[in-house]
């Protein structure tokens, strides 16, 4: 679904991606980690073209991303961000309903789009005409993944979608999330910072360090076969108990 | 698509208003054949109205746009055509506006004047030239008589009006004159100068040797030993083309030379500003027993007193809304798009702020006088100038509005696949609507309070009571302007509390 190649980012003199390569597969799911300023959310804002690469070649779904082949191929990536993005003088069903009205759904069709989305994302309807700081945190987050899904896109970009949730609400949502991407067999990169929510998303984890990628692969296999004493050190400051046993 | 009605609507109405106001600026339907101005002191108004109950006499239609701004209003004013003639003084014509030394000619004066089209009758009479005045028993205790004498009293406290502070022939050009030693000098308003006098919080100050004052509060004028102050004979100044289209009531103006002393002033002021006369009883009493000219008018009844405050609170509270309410409109239409523009273009984002950054910094009178040769007197110009105050708090408060959009949220909009419109009508204004209004908001409180300038080129509104009430030291005259300015501004900031209903997206009301 998503091509690089030899991708590169840097502000100025500061580097923050050096060439990179990486296929994302069509119905995988990718999770971008590592330590703050590694690069994983630069490498997933120039994805959904909101930063231009300095050097190299982004393709999605075979095609270039240029400023002219954009806004089409904006219409098949959903982006979700901390807390939703949610638009705060919007309701709920007018945040969801932004994308729909600009490509002239009628309104049965937004209606019922939305009620699908309700019911899989398990958000009470009586939401439904609530502005943002009116529902909870959690919700917000629902409501987030509902707007990235209206389109139906081919593909689901996240960054650290869970950061501003507390443990319980984060746990629920985690379950609910991966059983919504294993439905819907959507291509999913996600950025985080937690190896336990790599895990349990990932087919596929990217540990970055320094701008680049350390270790492609599962997280067993960087357990087993660190490609970096850094990998080691990386997984061991997470203090996941049944790991560390391995390491 | 409601929006696009409305936005056409509001256009259709700006245009129709922006249309429309040549012919309001002139509120007759039959403009009078003469046109007489006055300065907004109470000598100049008499004499306008003397000018005028003489054009009567002639059988001439006229009218009188009393209490103009100053002298640089008055002679644009005369220029422009927008008045046909004013009562002006030698001193001032020739040191502010031809620029020539005090020794120059009546006939160089006249020379010059003609090569403007304006034409100069000989003097009225009387001398109101600058004299400096102090309380009788301060002066008489000090022993002081002439200004010479002022040298050697360095603690004195002087207080004189911003004209006189500023004129070369007034205070700097007196101060180098007789090197006098004082430090302790304020500007402030000429009545208020006479009532610091009378309350001691003032020593010395500037007075016009024909006021009503001189007498009434008992003060002492120090001569001029030096000879420092040029004379200031009455003269009319007026357009040259008026010769050839009323030569009787140029010639009966003409007539005047000579008609009326010092002392006859000093009792047609004392008669308006101490025995409450109207101007216009005062001047036409005079014109009838003194110089013999048969003038009939419609004497101001003193029994209709609450229905002429009514009257004219009605009449400026109409005028004063329209300067407010269509300079507001048009900065609206104007400034939004140009906050939006700042925001979204960088180039433009310096020019654009500074440029309007500098229009505040305009003085209002000059920016006033400056528009009189462009736009004439009146509400035209006065609904300019408060438009260009106007841009800078909606300007600044649609970029600034637009500018603190948290960048996650413009960002979700962008990837979202929001066309730029969209995301600008949708979003970003939304978004910064609260910021907008208080723009708006802003704008139109202090549009309230400035709009009283309008006065000074003859735009109506609140601030003319509060310029005849200056004048004659009226405070409840200052009042009738005063208040009904306050009321509207309270008024206005409630009206936008509801419209904050309407123009402000719910989920960013403050609960």
């Amino acid at each position: 679904m998503f091509e690089l190649t030899d991708v590169t980012k840097s502000f100025g003199e500061l580097c923050v991606l050096q060439p990179t390569t990486l296929k994302m597969e069509s119905g995988a799911s990718t999770v971008l980690i590592g330590p703050s300023g590694c690069g994983k959310s630069t490498l997933l804002r120039m994805l959904v073209g909101l930063l231009k690469p300095n050097g190299g070649t982004i393709r999605f779904a075979g095609e270039a991303l240029t400023p002219q082949t954009l806004p089409k191929q904006r219409l098949r990536m959903g982006y979700v961000i901390q807390d939703g993005g949610l638009f705060p003088h919007l309701t709920v069903a007018q945040n969801l309903s932004l994308m729909p009205k600009q490509l002239e759904w009628n309104q049965t069709r937004i209606d019922q789009r939305i009620d699908e989305l309700m019911d899989l994302t398990r958000l009470p309807k009586e939401t439904r005409n609530r502005f943002p700081q009116q529902i909870s945190g959690g919700q917000r987050q629902r409501v987030g993944i509902m707007r990235a899904l209206i389109l139906e896109p081919d593909a689901i970009l996240l960054d650290e979608p869970m950061g501003a949730l507390d443990p319980m609400v984060r746990f629920e949502l985690q379950e609910d999330l991966r059983q919504i991407f294993r439905t819907l067999n959507k291509t999913v990169v996600m950025v985080t910072h937690d190896l336990g929510e790599a895990e349990f998303f990932g087919d596929t984890i990217c540990l970055l360090y320094g701008g680049k990628i350390l270790q492609k692969g599962t997280l067993q296999e960087m357990a087993t076969s660190p490609a970096s004493p850094y990998v080691t050190s990386f997984l061991k400051a997470q203090r996941i108990p049944h790991f560390e046993a391995t390491l | 698509m409601k929006v696009h009605q409305y936005t056409l609507i509001a256009l259709a109405v700006c245009a129709w208003i922006l249309g429309n106001l040549p012919h309001c600026s002139k509120a007759y339907a039959d403009e009078p054949q003469i046109q007489v101005g006055s300065k907004s002191f109470t000598e100049s108004v008499i004499l306008g109205e003397l000018l005028c109950h003489v054009a009567r006499s002639q059988s001439l239609t006229a009218e009188h746009r009393a209490e103009l701004g100053g002298t640089q209003v008055l002679w644009k004013a005369l220029l422009a055509g927008e008045i046909d003639m004013y009562v002006e003084y030698t001193g001032t014509l020739r040191k502010e506006i031809l620029d020539l030394p005090a020794s120059a000619t009546d006939d160089e004066v006249k020379h010059q004047l003609a090569a403007m089209n304006v034409g100069i009758t000989p003097h009225l009479g009387f001398n109101n030239t600058y004299a400096l005045a102090m309380p009788s028993k301060l002066a008489a205790s000090k022993n002081l008589k002439k200004i010479s004498e002022l040298r050697n009293q360095p603690d004195l406290r002087f207080g004189f009006s911003d004209e006189f502070l500023d004129r070369t022939d007034g205070w700097p050009g007196l101060q180098t004159a007789y090197q006098l030693p004082h430090k302790d000098v304020r500007g402030l308003d000429h009545v208020m100068a006479c009532r610091g006098l009378n309350s001691g919080s003032l020593d010395v100050t500037d007075i016009y040797s024909t006021d009503a004052e001189i007498e009434f509060y008992d003060l002492a004028i120090l001569e001029d030993d030096l000879g420092f102050f040029p004379k200031y004979y009455a003269v009319v100044l007026y357009r040259a083309d008026l010769a050839q289209a009323h030569p009787g009531f140029i010639e009966a103006i003409k007539k005047l030379d000579n008609r009326i002393s010092n002392d006859q002033m000093k009792l047609l002021n004392a008669a308006v500003r101490v025995n409450k006369e109207s101007e216009v009883d005062a001047a036409g009493d005079f014109v009838n027993k003194q110089l013999g000219i048969k003038v009939e008018w419609d004497r101001t009844d003193a029994s209709s007193w609450s229905r002429r405050l009514l009257t004219r609170l009605g009449m400026t509270t109409v005028q004063h809304l329209m300067l407010v309410v269509i300079s507001l409109v048009a900065a609206i239409v104007v400034s939004i798009p140009l906050g939006i523009i700042a925001y979204k273009v960088p180039k433009a984002e310096n020019s654009i702020l500074g440029i309007i950054g500098i229009i505040q910094t305009l003085p209002s009178m000059a920016l006033l006088v400056f528009m009189i040769p462009l736009l004439g007197l009146g509400i035209l110009p006065a609904i300019v100038a408060l438009f260009l105050y106007s841009l800078l708090p909606i300007v600044r408060g649609t970029y600034t509005g637009l500018k603190q959009i948290p960048e996650p949220l413009r960002e979700s909009a962008e990837v979202l696949g929001l066309t730029p419109k969209r995301r600008l009508l949708k979003i970003e204004l939304p978004l910064a609507s609260p910021s907008i209004m208080s723009g708006i908001k802003t704008a139109a409180v202090i549009n309230i309070g400035t709009a009283t300038i309008g006065a000074l080129i003859g735009a109506g509104g609140y601030g003319q009571p509060i310029l005849t009430g200056i004048r004659l030291a009226d405070v409840a005259l200052i009042l009738q302007g005063a208040i009904p300015a306050a009321v509207m501004a309270l008024l206005v900031q409630t009206l936008f509390g509801w419209l904050e209903i309407f123009f402000i997206p719910a989920g960013l009301r403050k609960q």
